[in-house]
């Protein structure tokens, strides 16, 4: 099914459209919180938290084909969110919680390559690689300038090829 | 070969993390169900993402830890609420800092693998979104030359009398701007201006140029130096009398990272932190024209609080960049150092304090694990603001040091006043779970004793901008709208707030224009329709009067939407000329249409004054040579400046088509005459 049409359908409430469009982009929007918030737990959560939101806020797409972009944004405020309240829960935390931290994660070789970069530049990686936004888009979407985007994700990119190879 | 993107992107579509099989299309399904479409509405935002920043405001890493001296050091002179001794003897520094890696190691040994005692978050702290590295400007006095040479801009600063270092200044005659780790001179020339000359520092792959002063036909440098056993602050103090002769007179090196510098006369004050690794280590401050290692600092020259906890040295020195016999003077402290105010009398000194959380136990005993595990996921709280008082008067001596609750925003947090130092600070509070901020205004003694404060203010909002003029403090704050706060602090224990005044965005650099009105730049924010978060948006320039404290007006406001200026973050960035009474900034231009997918972009300077109460735009000047984008090149502008009856534009064209490194960069001049 064309996504244009989906994503049409989706904007004037069909949920099983909006549910099908969801199908086409949920391996990438969950790898995305996955590795941002570094846990299962937190990247289901964000990513329903995203899925929700995303649908009661369909009207807000303005153009059918950036759903993709549209979507992001949205799973980018909620990983935003859900980092706050690790912190807010890990200050609170007097006994240990029983985490469902996974130890695949700081296993997986991608995970200690995104770990030599800084916060925003692991940002800026994952909007670009996962969610697949342009260097401007990015730019737009954390606050920074364009060509700023562009030489962090770059420098980024090659310092994490050096690693993996 | 495939590009560094689509390798990258390959690994992460291969790296086995895909949703798990319950998140399907039903799961989406389930999670609708009950769900309906809102129709968009203006939602008055709740505390904007992009001010996370909050979360995690720190350039410095300190741990809150007490530990309590075992030998007893020699007593210095001093006053205030902490006492500080020096010691006698290296063994002494030594035992000292054995205490503190032994208590810290205790306490935290989820941590150790963190480097230098710092927890990796190190990187992230460093970022260049608000960090409390933002240094503020300050209207600066009128510099005009006596030779007859044109006028030209002076770098914005906080005291008069007290410079700044800056990565763009100009003496009228050529702009020196640092760029790609040079500093580059170009010719004044309006359009024709060139490059002249450029200096880059040796070693430059080891060592960074940080930013420069320009005095008495000398470029006075600070750099980093970053290598595999040291960290050292660098002085290099470069004869340009001759441009095209430019000489290396003399070089000096101090322990650690620098935190700030600043300048009087002849005299540069250089205020470093240098994180111990072990036990030896030990700070040092001194000439390195004629020998690799600076010379240690006297062991009766380092001070320690009575419960050190620290395992670093905050270093300050004076260093006379003329006189023959080129006399460095240094101090340490156990301690750290983040932000740095300065008067031709004193020089204040704060670092934060923090508390971290508890880490839960790792699961597994390998060190890399942990250290990885934990980096996104601890956050600490700042609880305090140690602020040190160092006499530049007496020998460097560390006159007195307190201890306020909560944080600074930067430089221009703090000021001294007939003695009293005023100190605006945002406190961070974890109630069941809820984060709570307010805001409170101090007044200390010349002990840095507490005289009075005012009232907590504006919950759950933090401080973006402070002025201080004459006995009266101005504070923005900001969560939604950003509030003047007008504070009266002619009664030094009891400062009070007089009045306020609301509008939207916020501005982080306050101006005065004269002693009714105030210049307010910074933000300008506004609900984005489909969730209930505040983004900024936009450059925005408000005046407003203050001649009835009771009752501040907002005179003026001008919005540059999806305008962004460093002006906003660097209040350096802003170009004063007294002459004309107006101001001129950087600025970049970006507009994404979602709909059409367009985007328009272009870069250049802004040129505006204040006129009858009402702010009204000059010129908007944009520059063909900044802007470019293309795959392969990119320029972008930086700053401006102006000499004469120009404005000049400075940036950098970066290329990025070479295989082989990550890009190039060039440092490149514009011109426009004013208007």
């Amino acid at each position: 099914m064309d996504e244009k049409i989906l994503a049409e359908q989706a904007k004037s409430g069909d949920k099983q459209a909006f549910a099908e469009l969801y199908t086409i982009y949920k391996d990438k929007l969950y790898r995305y919180a996955f590795f941002k918030l570094q846990n299962e737990q937190d990247a289901t959560d964000a990513v329903s938290d995203c899925v929700l939101e995303a649908y009661r806020y369909i009207t807000s797409l303005k153009n059918a084909q950036a759903f993709s972009g549209w979507i992001f944004k949205i799973l980018y405020r909620c990983c935003s969110r859900k980092i706050s309240e690790q912190a807010t829960r890990r200050a609170q935390t007097e006994i240990p919680e029983n985490l469902s931290y996974t130890e695949d994660f700081y296993n997986l070789e991608l995970s200690q390559a995104l770990s030599a970069l800084t916060g925003k530049e692991r940002d800026i990686v994952l909007l670009s690689a996962v969610a697949g936004y342009t260097s401007k888009e990015i730019a737009r979407l954390i606050g920074s300038k364009p060509n700023t985007v562009r030489s962090k994700l770059s420098r980024s990119l090659s310092k994490m090829r050096e690693l993996l190879e | 070969m495939k590009t560094d993107l689509d390798f990258i992107k390959d690994k992460f579509e291969n790296s086995g993390v895909d949703a798990p099989e319950n998140m399907g299309k039903d799961f989406a399904l389930e999670k609708i169900a009950e769900a309906t479409p809102e129709k968009p509405k203006k939602i008055t935002a709740v505390k904007g993402l992009s001010i996370a920043a909050a979360v995690a405001l720190v350039t410095v890493t300190a741990f809150g830890v007490t530990s309590i001296i075992g030998n007893t050091p020699k007593p210095a002179s001093f006053s205030g609420k902490a006492s500080l001794k020096s010691f006698n003897n290296k063994s002494e520094v030594r035992d000292a800092l054995k205490k503190v890696f032994d208590e810290t190691k205790k306490r935290n040994d989820y941590f150790t693998t963190y480097e230098k005692g710092n927890i990796v978050y190190k990187n992230d702290l460093a970022d260049d979104s608000i960090s409390g590295a933002m240094k503020k400007n300050a209207l600066s006095s009128y510099v005009g030359d006596a030779n007859g040479s044109k006028t030209h801009n002076t770098t914005y600063v906080q005291e008069t009398g007290v410079d700044e270092a800056d990565t763009v200044k100009t003496d009228g005659d050529y702009i020196y701007y640092l760029c790609d780790n040079k500093i580059n001179i170009f010719s004044a020339e309006g359009k024709k201006s060139k490059l002249l000359s450029s200096i880059t520092p040796k070693k430059k792959s080891e060592r960074f140029f940080n930013d420069f002063y320009l005095h008495d036909n000398k470029v006075i440098a600070v750099s980093q130096l970053w290598s595999n056993t040291t960290r050292e602050t660098e002085i290099d103090v470069y004869d340009i009398s001759d441009i095209n002769n430019i000489k290396l007179n003399d070089s000096y090196a101090q322990s650690g990272d620098v935190c700030s510098t600043r300048m009087i006369g002849d005299k540069i004050y250089v205020v470093s932190f240098y994180n111990a690794d072990r036990e030896d280590d030990y700070p040092r401050c001194g000439n390195i024209s004629n020998s690799a290692t600076p010379d240690e600092i006297a062991p009766t020259d380092i001070y320690c609080p009575e419960k050190p906890s620290e395992s670093t040295f905050l270093v300050v020195s004076e260093i006379d960049t003329a006189g023959s016999e080129k006399k460095t003077k240094s101090k340490a402290i156990l301690g750290s150092a983040d932000e740095i105010y300065c008067n031709t009398e004193n020089l204040y000194v704060t670092a934060k304090q923090y508390e971290y959380p508890e880490a839960p136990k790792p699961k597994t005993s390998t060190d890399d694990e942990v250290n990885f595990y934990y980096t996104g996921l601890i956050l600490p709280t700042v609880t305090a603001t140690q602020i040190v008082k160092i006499d530049l008067n007496n020998g460097l001596d560390f006159t007195a040091t307190a201890k306020v609750e909560g944080y600074i925003d930067n430089q221009y947090s703090l000021d001294e006043k007939d003695g009293c130092l005023r100190v605006a600070v945002t406190k961070d509070k974890n109630d069941s779970g809820n984060r709570i901020q307010s805001n409170t205004l101090y007044v200390l003694d010349k002990n840095l004793k507490q005289l009075g404060k005012t009232n907590s203010f504006a919950e759950n909002e933090s401080i973006k901008a402070v002025r201080y003029i004459g006995d009266t403090a101005y504070v923005i704050t900001y969560e939604e709208t950003d509030p003047l706060f007008v504070i009266d602090t002619s009664d030094s224990s009891n400062p009070k707030i007089l009045g306020e005044v609301k509008i939207s965005g916020f501005s982080t650099m306050l101006v005065p224009v004269d002693e009714n009105t105030l210049l307010g730049i910074g933000y300008h924010a506004q609900d984005e329709d489909y969730t209930d978060l505040e983004v900024q948006e936009g450059l925005k320039l408000a005046l407003f009067d203050v001649s009835d404290k009771a009752d501040p007006k907002v005179l003026d406001e001008m919005v540059f939407k999806d305008y962004n200026s460093p002006v906003q973050y660097d209040p350096k960035a802003l170009v004063v000329n007294y002459e004309r009474n107006d101001y001129a900034i950087p600025f970049s231009f970006w507009n994404y249409n979602d709909e059409t997918e367009d985007s328009e972009s272009r870069e250049g300077a802004l040129n505006f004054k204040v006129e009858n109460g009402k702010l009204k735009l000059i010129d908007e000047y944009a520059s063909e040579m900044f802007g470019k984008d293309t795959d392969t090149v990119y320029s972008g502008i930086d700053r401006c400046t102006y000499v004469g009856d120009f404005i000049y534009l400075l940036g950098s064209e970066n290329d990025y088509s070479s295989e082989l490194e990550e890009y190039k960069q060039t440092a490149i001049i514009d011109a426009v005459e004013y208007k």
